[in-house]
């Protein structure tokens, strides 16, 4: 049961709280209440970092800067009046239901460390950059997410806010296979970023959620493919070289070889969609 | 017709937008201890030692009560007619514990906190036995469930307990046989369907207090409130007279709720305290200690010759009713008394099964009640045999489905647990149905398939669809109507609103025979004390059963006021009719309004109170039909279906309420929608339920259910109320069939196990 609550407005305040109370951070709550519910955190003590004075959804250069407390609904927002990186919004808009999208926060998704984590997958394919507080540490979220639920992350410090790459020019496609078409957790999803040249392939993303414990890219097998030319053979080769890397469990969502199935078809399904091979509604 | 057809909004509508406090945990006594029950971790187990005395000396825990101090009683929690058709095996606690979930503790306190301190606290010693949960493995297990010598039936219902046989049955007209070595074609095939939850919005409540008098009154989210107090009575032995049930608004029960649930236990502690108590389930103890739908397994036979006629159905079932055998032997026959007759002109048809115990949460009634499930089979069947025979499915429905005027020996040899009853479909627009819902779904352009792309396919898949309306000579409903000063009425019903509308269907009903305002009748649902008796709400029986009842009250009652108006106005009855405003004088000037009539009745002339009762029990149960139509576009990647368009077209006789019936058969689409595709269900091996919560149990949210488009063509019951039947199940009957069937037509792909999920698909397209 919660008996303190705090509600820190610099810092090292919610640096200090959080060593001292070993209290847990809550912003939207989506996922805390969640567990604090079903028993799986049992803690006394919550630290509100709503009214910590943060910086703001914004664009730095060619990084897009999401803070701790941001939503999704705002970043939904931001992406739209500043047109950029306009491929989130698929992602962002499959994440709950418009409630869980006005509370939830794309840090919190990420300090979560979930493969089936919608959000944890977009940051793998814009290349982000976690940005940790008070020691003002910043690291690729490939290192910074350790294992399911695990994460980099000392006893004083919190997550401040994560930047991501503004990419341009990009080919997208996103799926997320689930029971129903809302308010899921993934069965497998699939991010893939794609810029081409002459038909040839300048650089490629591919990145896999809920099929290995931490969300699937092989950058390795990337730059493999740069330079490539783009046909069904490549495709089928990604997918299956993605078949092979993938570690997926039978859970009470899907077995195992259902999910072996889905990130071998959904490469070919990004293909078939990307370059046009299907007909569009 | 003025207040029958007319689409007025739930009575209780407003109130509840308005978010009123009218449920019962809103009226609960606000100083009701709070109960809650210790449950079993174990699948099956005998309790050795249970020690409660740390619990009870927490502060605050009024008691705790173990199954050494309650009465061990047999009874059945199923809220059916009398005597019961589901046998006596369930006690309000017993040393033996038969599921993951099963009661072992009832606990109350002042509050939630030392309540949850005390269940944690309980100490209790288990011997663990292996339990049974494959129910195709069950009977005849090692492991009895029933061992003890009490559980018995009511009557003869093809109990065996030592085989872990709840019930069976079996029948056969002709010989299959015989008559399938005269097939030119047959298909054999083995369908199951899932333990599909309810998912109502209310979970379990039930609140009670000792009166004045020193009665029992208990308040609860019950369908069946007359059941409730006789269960109660006979599980305590108390005397029925010193127990008044009163249902308040019900958010939704489906079945769910058409037996006692959370009520022996706060009855416990208020008869051991004297204290008011209360108990509103979990989310999980609705999903893991209510019921469920029956899974089934069914193996169907079809015969036909070439030319088209089906000469044989045989159906051979197995039921699973997980730890008690409520609705087991009921649940199990209605699959096939409701889709056996749809084809009533084969020459042989056999039914035949048992109905299994498992450890596993028991299963109870649930919309659709063994039909949907025999359906799903019998109907996917269909299709089967009409591609064998080359044949457009609609076109092989056509030429053997029933029609109006004609019969079917079921209908008197299968009733529900006992013989049914003879009779002539005198309303069956099924044809009509079919014909509409083909022009609907555009039939002749979509059938089978459309390529859409190389990876996506659309096909279409239809499936029709019986239920019934009340349970013939069994179920029984009655209505009274009063007379106020201002010439309004109270309309008392035992019939139970449990958010279908049924108040305002029974008002309107009362309305147009009275002819005045349906805003005039003031409905009263249901209170054992103030209600005249009625079986309750299930089986489709309120708009008919009840319906028929208030229809009787209200001509009682327009006699009764022609009758005290001629009085009043020196005539001869025979030389007044009534209007609705007034009683006048049919060749001549006199009148008197209705308001002066009530007011000098009550006050100041032959004073008297205006009261009318009448009890209808029906000596048929009209069905209604339907015919379902889908639309799915299949991702060949994935496996994902995409239901595009879900045509309905429905006769359920004349719609006292277009709207409120076409929000029950929507209801009813929605949640077979839901069986046939989402809702999966999921056991440890050790017999825990694993999709005890809605994150993991899913059920269609508004992106899954596509188009629905639901029509009722022209029909009229001549048995009915105004020409009505029932409509609250027939909705849920097809999508899992004709969404089956859809997908068969796609993509080639035949799924016979619900739900059909994306992996079951892209795994049988992988193997192809």
């Amino acid at each position: 049961m919660i008996k303190n609550y705090f509600r820190p407005k610099t810092i090292d305040e919610l640096s200090e709280l959080k060593l001292k109370t070993k209290g847990y951070l809550f912003s939207g709550g989506t996922d805390l209440f969640v567990k604090l519910r079903a028993g799986t955190i049992d803690t006394d003590t919550v630290i509100d970092t709503k009214y910590l004075n943060s910086r703001k959804i914004e664009i730095t250069g060619n990084k897009l800067f999401i803070p701790i407390n941001a939503t999704y609904s705002e970043l939904r927002m931001f992406i739209k009046q500043n047109n950029v990186n306009n491929m989130l919004e698929n992602i962002v808009k499959t994440i709950g239901s418009p409630m869980i999208r006005n509370r939830g926060t794309p840090v919190g998704n990420i300090s979560n460390a979930s493969p089936a984590g919608d959000f944890v997958l977009a940051s793998y394919l814009f290349n982000a950059q976690v940005i940790i507080e008070p020691t003002s540490r910043k690291l690729p979220v490939k290192n910074f997410i350790k294992g399911p639920g695990k994460i980099d992350l000392r006893e004083n410090e919190f997550v401040y806010g994560i930047e991501l790459e503004i990419l341009n020019d990009y080919k997208f496609y996103f799926e997320k296979v689930g029971r129903r078409n809302a308010m899921i957790i993934s069965i497998a999803s699939l991010g893939l970023l794609l810029k081409e040249k002459d038909n040839k392939i300048k650089d490629i993303r591919i990145a896999f959620g809920s099929v290995a414990p931490y969300i699937l890219r092989d950058e390795n097998l990337e730059k493999s493919l740069i330079g490539e030319t783009i046909n069904e053979e490549l495709f089928k080769h990604i997918a299956i070289e993605y078949q092979k890397l993938s570690s997926p469990i039978t859970d009470v969502r899907a077995t195992k070889e259902y999910r072996k199935s889905l990130v071998h078809n959904l490469v070919i399904k990004a293909y078939n969609n990307l370059f046009e091979k299907v007909v569009k509604e | 017709m003025k207040e029958v057809t007319r689409k007025i909004p739930k009575k209780d509508a407003l109130g509840l937008l308005l978010g009123k406090p009218v449920y019962t945990d809103d009226l609960a006594p606000k100083n009701s201890l709070i109960v809650k029950i210790l449950r079993s971790p174990h699948a099956f187990a005998k309790i050795k030692n249970i020690d409660t005395l740390e619990a009870t000396n927490i502060e605050g825990i009024e008691c705790i009560l173990t199954y050494k101090d309650v009465p061990r009683i047999p009874v059945t929690r199923a809220g059916q007619g009398y005597p019961e058709p589901s046998p006596h095996d369930w006690y309000i606690l017993d040393e033996y514990v038969r599921y993951v979930g099963d009661e072992v503790a009832i606990v109350a306190g002042k509050d939630e906190k030392c309540v949850d301190e005390a269940l944690k606290k309980i100490k209790v010693e288990y011997e663990v036995f292996e339990p049974v949960l494959d129910f195709e493995k069950a009977e005849g297990h090692s492991s009895v469930i029933h061992p003890e010598k009490e559980t018995h039936p009511m009557f003869e219902i093809g109990f065996d307990a030592q085989k872990n046989i709840a019930a069976s049955y079996e029948m056969e007209i002709g010989s299959v046989e015989e008559e399938l070595k005269k097939c030119d074609v047959v298909v054999s095939e083995r369908f199951y369907t899932q333990a599909q939850a309810h998912v109502a919005f209310e979970p379990h409540s039930a609140a009670s207090y000792i009166d004045m008098q020193g009665r029992l009154v208990i308040l609860t989210s019950t369908q069946v409130p007359f059941h409730v107090r006789r269960i109660i009575a006979e599980a305590f032995d108390i005397p029925i007279k010193n127990i008044r049930v009163i249902k308040p608004r019900i958010g939704g029960g489906f079945g769910g709720k058409q037996a006692v649930h959370g009520e022996p236990f706060v009855a416990a502690v208020t008869l051991k305290t004297g204290k008011p108590a209360k108990i509103v389930y979990t989310r999980q103890e609705v999903f893991e200690a209510t019921y469920s739908r029956h899974p089934m397994r069914y193996d169907i036979t079809l015969g036909a010759t070439k030319d088209g006629k089906l000469k044989v159905i045989d159906m051979q079932g197995l039921s699973d009713t997980g730890a008690y055998g409520e609705h087991a032997l009921t649940t199990f026959m209605v699959a096939g008394s409701k889709t056996l007759p749809m084809y009533n002109k084969v020459d042989a048809v056999r039914f035949k099964g048992k109905v299994v115990y498992t450890n596993k949460v028991p299963a109870g009634a649930y919309r659709g009640y063994g039909a949907i499930q025999g359906n799903f089979a019998l109907e996917s069947a269909i299709d089967l045999l009409a591609e064998k025979l080359g044949m457009d499915p609609a076109e092989f429905r056509r030429k053997n489905m029933i029609r109006e005027g004609e019969t079917s020996p079921i209908f008197k040899i299968m009733g529900e647990g006992r013989e049914g009853v003879d009779m002539v479909v005198r309303s069956c627009k099924l044809n009509e149905c079919l014909e509409e819902g083909m022009k609907l779904i555009n039939w002749k352009e979509k059938f089978p398939r459309k390529k859409i792309s190389e990876t996506k396919y659309r096909g279409v898949g239809l499936a029709i669809a019986m239920q019934g309306s009340g349970i013939a000579n069994i179920d029984m409903g009655a209505a009274v109507l009063k007379l106020n000063d201002d010439g309004s009425f109270n309309l008392l019903v035992g019939a139970t609103d449990l958010g279908t509308g049924s108040d305002t269907i029974l008002a309107q009903i009362a309305a147009e025979v009275l002819n005045v305002p349906t805003e005039d009748i003031i409905v009263y649902s249901s209170d054992t004390d103030l209600t005249p008796f009625d079986v309750g709400a299930y089986a489709s029986s309120t708009t008919y059963v009840s319906g028929n009842a208030v229809k009787r009250a209200a001509e009682k009652m327009k006699k009764l006021i022609i009758k005290e108006g001629a009085l009043k106005l020196g005539l001869d009855e025979s030389k007044v009719d009534f209007d609705g405003k007034y009683i006048y004088e049919i060749n001549g000037n006199k009148k008197v309004s209705l308001k002066e009539l009530a007011t000098v009745l009550l006050y100041t002339e032959n004073q008297k109170q205006l009261i009318s009762d009448a009890s209808y029990v029906g000596e048929e149960s009209p069905p209604p039909f339907m015919a379902g139509f889908a639309e799915v576009e299949v991702d060949i990647e994935t496996g994902k279906v995409k239901l595009i368009n879900y045509v309905a077209v429905v006769d359920c006789g004349v719609t006292i309420n277009p709207n409120l019936a076409r929000i029950q058969v929507e209801g009813g689409l929605v949640q077979g929608i839901g069986m046939t595709l989402f809702e999966d269900v999921k056991y440890s091996p050790n017999g825990k339920l694993l999709t005890n919560n809605l994150m993991h149990y899913k059920i269609p949210s508004r992106l899954d259910i596509g188009n629905i488009i639901v029509k009722f063509v022209e029909s009229y019951e001549p048995t009915g109320p105004f020409g009505a039947k029932s409509v609250a199940e027939i909705g849920i009957d097809t999508p899992p069939a004709a969404i089956a069937n859809a997908i068969y037509n796609a993509v080639g792909v035949r799924i016979k196990t619900l739900p059909i999920t994306p992996e079951k698909i892209l795994m049988n397209l992988n193997k192809k």
